[in-house]
């Protein structure tokens, strides 16, 4: 191998351990964090792998209601959940819609999520979205009775703008 | 003047090591197993594909394009250029990419214009998981390091269409398919380590609750595991052994002594996610990486012992750059 080609070598891993280091949260400098962000969302080679780290989070459920001129009268909506893998994709949407508990996100995903739904049937006008996060006791709260508990996270309303 | 030496003879040690040959029945292994796997993660949602990828999906274009930087490829951008070429609806367009991904997926696991079929790949993937980012998990993060690094390596170097066409010599050993090897292995010497320490600083991993927490939680439950919380140790076991596992993964693998067990514990960690956690096409490609990384060194281990021959004890040979420098 070339020089050339040892080089890069030693630059792509320089990448990673820097990133893998967690470097670049002293360095941050624009020049390096454009570097890393970039060479990243490329490569995906120089990212933090950290699954379940440090701890497992709580996870989320979502409930929707879809209803149209009649508010009391619910239109059945769905999302997919043919096999298990949808369903993990699905959930995984949910906990990226929570991952930094940012409201501008949380606005973004459920606004996708409206849209979703009511592309689903002209006549929906109207979708609830309701967002629990799933409380799951420790082990010695389970052994004295408690079970896991769903306790509102977020909810919104998306409507179409009418007639 | 003694320093330079010493630096150089490091340099030269740290390459010999990397650029040791290696059979490239590896590499039809990796590239065989990525690009089922690439193919699988898709197929399992194909009759929803739009709603997963689609301009109106569940995360639509707008939203998922306006996530990401805006110089990095999108399925909404190509889908309106081929769109605007073909005259094709944009849901049809997208359909179109998504054909075109599978087939060139099918074309790079049977080695055929292996070279562009692994940048169509790599190109493809990056586009579907940006405008899926908000369901991607270690599946897609994965995959697409590996697509990335296919693109550099001659893939179609064995066992492939190329070959029989004559557009590829057949090569059975060489360099690229070591360095390669050496690449994944870093790679994942440096996952397995870094998640093992970032488990390590909470709290969670060692008491157990992150066992109990994952197979109670809604999202991954398989199975009833109420029963263990009145067993405590289990868990506690469970998570100490995972931390373990993760943690020497790096120092045992390079000693083949030891070699086969780390590998095939690492391997078994994840039989278990794909098992009770239902993610087997995360197990799946985390233990496609593995084999290919380790599985030569590993078969030669097991024919060492069981010929009773010593092997080798240090990290990494010498041999090869002993003769040339000599």
């Amino acid at each position: 191998m070339n020089r050339f080609r040892r080089g890069i070598l030693l630059f792509h891993f320089a990448i990673v351990l820097f990133t893998v280091g967690h470097l670049h949260e002293v360095v941050k400098h624009p020049l390096v964090t454009g570097l890393l962000d970039t060479y990243s969302s490329f490569s995906y080679t120089n990212r933090c792998f950290g699954f379940f780290s440090p701890g497992v989070n709580d996870d989320l459920k979502v409930q929707i209601k879809a209803y149209g001129k009649d508010t009391t009268q619910v239109i059945p909506s769905y999302f997919p959940d043919d096999n298990y893998i949808q369903r993990l994709r699905v959930r995984t949407m949910f906990a990226h819609f929570a991952e930094n508990l940012e409201e501008s996100t949380m606005g973004l995903y459920s606004r996708g999520w409206g849209l979703y739904v009511i592309n689903q049937n002209p006549e929906i006008q109207r979708v609830d979205i309701l967002v629990q996060q799933n409380g799951i006791p420790s082990m010695a709260a389970y052994r004295a009775g408690q079970r896991i508990v769903a306790s509102n996270f977020y909810s919104t309303q998306i409507e179409t703008a009418g007639d | 003047m003694q320093f330079y030496q010493k630096t150089k003879y490091l340099y030269e040690a740290i390459f010999t090591f990397i650029e040791k040959e290696a059979s490239t029945k590896s590499l039809v292994f990796l590239r065989v197993g990525l690009g089922l796997i690439a193919i699988l993660k898709f197929l399992v949602y194909s009759p929803n594909f739009l709603d997963f990828h689609g301009q109106y999906g569940m995360v639509p274009w707008a939203i998922s394009k306006a996530s990401i930087y805006p110089f990095l490829p999108h399925i909404g951008d190509v889908a309106i250029w081929l769109s605007d070429l073909t005259g094709q609806s944009l849901d049809a367009a997208t359909y179109t990419l998504y054909f075109i991904f599978l087939g060139a997926c099918l074309s790079f696991i049977v080695g055929f214009l292996t070279r562009l079929s692994s940048i169509i790949c790599f190109f493809l993937h990056l586009c579907l998981i940006y405008a899926a980012s908000g369901y991607m998990y270690g599946i897609d993060v994965f995959t697409q390091i590996g697509f990335f690094y296919c693109i550099f390596f001659p893939m179609g170097s064995n066992y492939s269409v190329d070959n029989a066409l004559r557009l590829q010599k057949v090569i059975h050993r060489s360099a690229e398919a070591g360095i390669l090897k050496r690449i994944i292995q870093f790679q994942l010497c440096l996952i397995y380590f870094s998640t093992a320490i970032e488990k390590g600083m909470g709290s969670q991993w060692w008491n157990g609750e992150a066992i109990w927490r994952t197979f109670m939680l809604p999202t991954f439950k398989h199975f009833d595991f109420g029963w263990m919380a009145h067993i405590p140790a289990l868990p506690l076991v469970m998570g100490w052994s995972i931390l373990l596992i993760e943690f020497v993964y790096i120092f045992l693998v390079w000693i083949p002594k030891y070699r086969t067990i780390a590998v095939l514990s690492v391997v078994s960690m994840h039989l278990g996610i794909g098992f009770f956690m239902g993610m087997w096409l995360f197990a799946g490609i985390m233990i496609c990486f593995n084999l290919f990384a380790f599985g030569e060194e590993i078969l030669v281990d097991i024919r060492a012992f069981s010929f009773k021959k010593k092997p080798n004890r240090f990290f990494f040979s010498f041999t090869n750059w002993s003769r040339e420098t000599a």
